[in-house]
């Protein structure tokens, strides 16, 4: 990228995007392209209507991840 | 603000003992033995049940000191109270954060039945691990916390590990990978070493951290193989993933909203914000003690001045984040206790805590899922 566009909101052929390219959200939203999600490719893990910051702090387990672990783990054929 | 905020996390202090001595513990009381009385307990489950930042379930989680310093019975009680109580039929999910060495045959019969989420604290390998997390003689702890996890293993009670970084394991990733493995252990989180509370300066202060930090988050990525949560778990990776990809959500951190975090300690003393915040005393603010279930409500706290001076003060340092500092989406306003701990005031921005916790994770998953992408691997 040229020095001129650097550090501006303009994209590297001078058209206008909603970010800079490496910013952090310029670089998700990338990514999010990539992905598919936006395309809803991808399937959402998610299920609050709001992402929160802050619960993984002191707990860090679900039940489901187990019982998925379990379960692949009963699915793998014995030998 | 009972529309817009709901409670995401209660923590319950039912003893300040630890029967331990962690190198880097940050608690002020573990050598005392107080202890939550189950009058106490009444009190808070009515405060809980009548609040209305409660809508449908509340997590509640037994943590600091050591929980299985206090008898079974004990909880036995406290889970009948809070049942007896639950007139709006919450959903109630019990978790326990324990460092695993007191876990005995009655304590997993106990998890079992009442289907509680634990979570054991151990730093990775043995020499990791002793280095940091010894008894009050100085004597690691490591084969007492892996009896315990052998014992949740033989009553197939599902359980996922917490560990603290310090400078002792931060170059120790494959080795604890290998451990995780080894172990059976699927789900892990890694909390960085703090400068709070007792523990004034952190192992982490030194200049290639953030380096050391990027290669340990890297070598998990490859160990792992993929970014799915499959197998093994890891609580940074997998919850900056739903980050991204859930970006055009927005962000609201718990940790710098109001009531959205509730701590309780033995004597009934309400606080919010970081869970470490009730242990602390600041010579600017004193304790961060907001009320007392035995004179007031949960929502007295946002009418205590003192609430209303430590609110001021984190929301304006949460607007210094969202002024300066490019990773605010996926952040939300960074932790007040760490911000507390290492400079003084709530009224900054970046600490040693965004740095390791968030830049550096969100640089480490984004530059991983960009690789992928980029060489058609998908996510």
């Amino acid at each position: 990228m040229s020095e001129v566009l650097k550090d501006t909101n303009l994209s590297p052929d001078g058209c206008m995007s909603p970010e800079k390219p490496n910013s952090v959200l310029g670089r998700i939203n990338r990514i999010r392209r990539l992905s598919g999600i936006e395309a809803g490719i991808l399937k959402m893990t998610g299920t609050f209507a709001e992402f929160r910051q802050g619960l993984g702090g002191h707990t860090v387990f679900n039940k489901k991840s187990f019982d998925q672990f379990k379960q692949k783990a009963e699915d793998k054929p014995k030998k | 603000m009972t529309e817009q905020v709901r409670n995401g996390l209660v923590i319950l202090q039912p003893t300040s003992f630890c029967n331990i001595n962690c190198n880097y513990c940050y608690l002020n009381d573990r050598d005392k033995n107080n202890r939550m009385q189950l009058s106490t307990v009444e009190q808070i489950a009515q405060r809980i049940f009548e609040s209305p930042y409660f809508p449908e379930e509340a997590n509640l989680l037994w943590h600091a000191g050591e929980p299985l310093t206090v008898p079974v019975s004990f909880y036995e009680g406290a889970i009948s109270i809070f049942n007896r109580l639950n007139f709006r039929k919450i959903k109630l999910n019990w978790c326990i954060q324990t460092n695993g060495t007191l876990i005995t045959p009655a304590w997993c019969e106990f998890f079992k039945k009442q289907e509680i989420d634990i979570g054991v604290s151990i730093d990775g390998p043995q020499q990791y691990h002793d280095a940091n997390r010894v008894d009050r003689r100085g004597k690691g702890t490591f084969m007492r916390v892996l009896r315990g996890i052998k014992l949740l293993q033989d009553y197939d009670i599902s359980f996922g590990v917490l560990a603290t970084i310090s400078r002792k394991n931060i170059k120790s990733a494959e080795a604890f990978w290998d451990f995780l493995v080894e172990n059976k252990i699927v789900g892990v989180g890694f909390n960085e070493e703090e400068a709070t509370g007792t523990n004034q300066s952190t192992t982490l202060g030194y200049n290639e951290v953030l380096e050391d930090y990027r290669a340990f988050l890297e070598a998990l990525i490859r160990k792992k193989g993929d970014l799915s949560r499959d197998l093994i778990g890891i609580r940074e990776i997998d919850n900056m993933l739903d980050r991204i990809l859930q970006a055009d959500l927005p962000v609201i951190s718990d940790l710098v909203t109001p009531l959205a975090t509730l701590s309780f300690d033995y004597l009934g003393n309400i606080s919010t914000f970081s869970p470490e915040l009730l242990g602390l005393v600041d010579p600017r603010y004193g304790n961060f003690k907001f009320g007392n279930v035995y004179r007031n409500s949960i929502e007295d706290v946002l009418r205590s001045p003192k609430f209303h001076r430590v609110n001021a003060n984190i929301q304006a340092g949460v607007r210094r984040c969202q002024k300066s500092c490019d990773y605010f989406d996926i952040c939300g306003g960074g932790n007040p206790s760490a911000k507390l701990g290492e400079h003084g005031s709530f009224d900054v921005a970046e600490t040693l805590n965004c740095q390791l916790g968030v830049k550096t994770v969100f640089e480490t998953v984004a530059r991983a899922l960009e690789h992928r992408l980029e060489a058609n691997i998908g996510v």
